[in-house]
């Protein structure tokens, strides 16, 4: 079985926080985000630069929050995708600081909640954030293809010991 | 008239939902969209692929299904009892009541003394046909004084155009001047034209004192002095005109006033030597950028708002499209497309008998802007409070809150008051309603029937079919203006059975029909270029104006001319300050939706790193922005992608009276700002404004 992931192509980005709000909408997240947009600014005036980020759950191959949590509320799907039962989950954190990417969310009730690669969208449609991304600066799919993808841009995996499931074009 | 499209058949949570093509109106771009619903929700909605928008769906958009169901929508009609007191009335109640003003004003001042305004104009022209035609009052006006008036005029004026548009993808350079498209999140598919251009290696130049989203992505960023863009377009022109490097085949061909434009940069002296010290931007590097923009093909240079932010941004606006013209470059693949239009048609005849002909010009002609596209808005408190150019006594405010969203709030919040009859026409309470004597709720685009122009590059028309009932007793304006017409007298021209019957009057110049159209939600023609090789231009010599004959024939300069800006800082106010939109709001039309709110919940004022260092500020400091005629308090935010002695602002936040979450949250600037307006076009210069900035907690 092969796994899904991202790639996520850093050019096209503008940080509108489309792919935020079409997230959060799809998945009626509430009061949590399940995407993070970070705009980083860089350089000495006049010469700056800007990176645009937006950052899902990289379901990781080695999922650090997996092995963290205490009650085995998390698992990893055998197509990499990576859940959190919330009926399990006890609310401790410890997946959160875990995470090398700050992605678990704790809502009113303290559970943690995060992506779930849109969990009832069949393989072969887009995930919410990548339908709506007006630059199609997200793609989800086979990590596969998505790493000849990337080759092609000049993209990587994003690097580390948690294995992170996502091509960076930058 | 529902389809079932494949998304609804793949995904199980749509099963069963019905489909209706529907317009997003979030903001003036209008992009179509297909809604999902089921059992009366809203359960997914998406851009509609087919359309030539494909598919275009912002962060705004997205966030709209929270209109369907928005608790702190307004739910009935109000009138006003006391200062922030309102009672609840029946809609016969408030249209009875207001016609019977109508009937008043119109007896004792004339139909003049009435005018109806928008932001946001879904359906308005049934209130255009009510009031301009039976009514009898010229004074329909929109808000684009606040907006682009001048690249609006400029456009009009040199090339008879009333909205060009762009085809950023086949560009292969393309310079931008105060425009922001890939922040401002509203034309989409030109956002994805301009990057899908980058990509292939076209050269885009941004200038902007800011920078922007679009200066991101862009070969260059100009951080150009603010309100000097003029002079770097005169120079650049000068380069063009001293080297031939212009396009003297099109320009004698396609051009009025093509060897008086020459001789008159030159003899000025716009030469980039001169514009350098105006602009800080070098004579070289000026140099350079009219050799590569007259030599590459094709090539584009287009401005929006931002220019006309200054007293002098009208003429500015005529040399960007005097550039592409002296080049050659117009209405061709990868130019500014002088867009054809739907043949649409109105929903409903006025038959000449039934008509009322007003007998005083239109107020922004009374006003003295003959040439202004729309209303110069900032002189609309004098009519009111002084009667001058003459009086005017009622006023609808459909979907526009100039309360706030005009500089010298106070003066705006006095006319209001002192208004005969004060008509707020809206989905949520604003600024603006507060003052209002009626407050009428709108139906939102979820709920009402529209068929209007889209604003894609061919000819394009879109429709919007109701795809929930009504919310509480939000109605359309068309069913607002119907109730109102039957009041007086004309509602014998303002009936239907459906939707439907109107909607087909609107089409029936199109090779289509109605049902095909509900079904696919849009009608598309032929894109089209260089339509003017059969049709000329419309303008008075049917050619491209250099030399402009409207604006001779007014007694104005018929010759751009560089002029400073009216406000320059000093030793007291030593920064410029400046304003932007934020990527998730549109104006002041979206902070009161929460997923929005939640992303940008407060503005914010941006100040260069040098600046803020010598100042003492840090980055979430609090800091006082005070202008000679007030200060207010802001969170700074500190950024090297500003140009030093610049003070940029997020505009559209710090509501004081809204009754919706965005109450109390971020700071209103507009209080700081005077009156500025430019001469010819009546363009607010909401850049007018010197400040200076002290840290006031950390």
């Amino acid at each position: 079985m092969s796994s899904r992931g991202w790639l996520f192509d850093i050019n096209k980005c503008t940080g509108c926080h489309a792919c935020e709000v079409a997230c959060a909408t799809w998945n009626a997240t509430g009061a949590v985000s399940w995407r993070q947009i970070v705009k980083i600014e860089t350089g000495v005036y006049p010469k700056v630069g800007v990176r645009n980020l937006s950052m899902p759950c990289l379901h990781c191959d080695n999922a650090p929050c997996l092995q963290s949590c205490p009650v085995n509320a998390i698992t990893k799907r055998d197509d990499g995708v990576v859940l959190v039962d919330q009926a399990t989950c006890v609310g401790c954190m410890f997946c959160f600081w875990a995470c090398p990417f700050g992605v678990p969310q704790f809502g009113a009730e303290g559970k943690m909640s995060k992506c779930t690669f849109c969990a009832d969208r069949p393989a072969e449609l887009p995930r919410a954030c990548e339908e709506v991304c007006p630059t199609k600066a997200i793609v989800s799919g086979e990590m596969h293809e998505l790493e000849q993808l990337a080759a092609k841009s000049g993209g990587e995996r994003v690097g580390g010991p948690a294995g992170p499931a996502m091509f960076v074009i930058r | 008239m529902k389809e079932t499209a494949g998304t609804t058949e793949t995904l199980e949570r749509l099963r069963d939902a019905e489909m209706t093509p529907g317009i997003c109106y979030v903001c003036p771009w209008t992009c179509p969209t297909e809604v999902y619903t089921r059992k009366g929700e809203v359960v997914y909605v998406r851009g509609n692929t087919r359309a030539s928008t494909k598919g275009s769906r912002c962060v705004k958009g997205e966030a709209s299904h929270v209109l369907a169901k928005d608790d702190n929508r307004l739910k009935h009609p109000m009138r006003r009892v006391g200062p922030d007191r309102f009672e609840r009335i029946s809609w016969d109640e408030a249209l009875t009541q207001i016609a019977r003003k109508l009937t008043d004003i119109k007896a004792k001042y004339g139909p003049e003394a009435v005018g109806y305004l928008w932001h946001l104009d879904p359906n308005s022209v049934f209130a255009q046909l009510f009031l301009t035609e039976c009514y009898g009052t010229p004074n329909y006006y929109g808000h684009t004084s606040a907006c682009e008036q001048d690249r609006r005029l400029a456009a009009l004026t040199v090339l008879g155009h009333v909205f060009p548009v762009h085809d950023y993808e086949n560009a292969k350079f393309i310079m931008l001047l105060g425009i922001n498209m890939l922040g401002a999140n509203q034309s989409l598919y030109e956002s994805r034209g301009l990057l899908a251009a980058v990509s292939k290696g076209a050269r885009l130049v941004v200038v902007d004192p800011a920078f922007t989203a679009t200066a991101e992505k862009a070969s260059e960023w100009i951080p150009i002095a603010p309100g000097t863009d003029g002079a770097l377009l005169f120079a650049m022109a000068h380069v063009i005109v001293q080297e031939k490097l212009y396009d003297e085949t099109f320009c004698r061909r396609w051009t009025h006033g093509f060897d008086e434009f020459c001789r008159h940069v030159v003899a000025r002296g716009y030469s980039p030597e001169w514009a350098a010290g105006l602009t800080g931007v070098p004579a070289n590097t000026i140099r350079r950028l009219a050799l590569e923009f007259a030599v590459t093909r094709p090539a584009m240079i287009e401005t929006f708002k931002g220019l006309g932010n200054y007293a002098n941004g009208l003429d500015a606006s005529r040399v960007v499209y005097i550039l592409d013209a002296l080049t050659g470059q117009v209405d061709g693949p990868g130019n500014l497309i002088l867009k054809d239009w739907a043949p649409l048609q109105p929903p409903l005849t006025i038959p000449e008998e039934r008509k009322t002909k007003p007998i005083r010009p239109p107020l922004h002609v009374a006003m003295g802007y003959p040439l202004a596209p729309d209303l110069p808005t900032q002189l609309l408190p004098a009519a009111i409070l002084e009667g001058s150019p003459y009086p005017v006594k009622g006023l609808f405010f459909q979907c526009t809150n100039p309360v706030m969203s005009e500089p010298n709030t106070a003066v705006y919040r006095k006319a209001v008051q002192a208004l005969e009859l004060s008509v707020a026409i809206d989905t949520y309470f604003s600024e603006t309603a507060a003052e209002c004597e009626f407050v009428l709720p709108e139906a939102s685009f979820y709920e009402r029937a529209e068929i209007r122009q889209s604003l894609a590059m061919p000819p394009e028309a879109i429709v919007c079919v109701p795809a929930l009932g009504a919310y509480h007793e939000a109605r359309p304006v068309y069913e607002i203006v119907r109730g109102l017409a039957e009041k007086m007298g004309y509602g014998d021209l303002f009936r239907w059975n459906s939707w439907e019957e109107w909607g087909r009057r609107i089409i029936r110049d199109l090779p289509t029909d109605l049902d095909t159209m509900k079904k696919t939600g849009f009608w598309s023609g032929e894109l089209k270029y260089h339509k003017y090789r059969q049709t000329g231009f419309a303008t008075p010599t049917g050619k491209i104006e250099l030399m402009s004959e409207s604006f001779a024939k007014h007694g104005y300069n018929a010759l751009p001319e560089y002029r400073d800006r009216n406000v320059i800082p000093d030793r007291d106010y030593p920064f410029q300050l400046i304003n932007s939109k934020f990527e998730v709001h549109c104006n002041l039309t979206t902070q009161n939706n929460p997923i929005l709110l939640r992303i940008r919940g407060e503005n914010w004022a941006e100040i260069n790193t040098d600046d803020a260092a010598r100042l003492g500020i840090k980055d979430g400091d609090r800091v006082e922005v005070a202008s000679p005629q007030a200060g207010v308090t802001i969170k700074a935010k500190v950024r090297a992608g500003i140009r030093p002695g610049v003070v940029c602002v997020r505009h559209g936040h710090g509501f004081g009276h809204w009754q919706g979450i965005a109450k109390g949250r971020g700071t209103h600037i507009n209080p700081i700002l005077g009156t500025n307006v430019n001469p010819i076009s009546g363009g607010i210069g909401y850049n007018e404004c010197k400040v200076r900035i002290r840290k006031v907690s950390g």
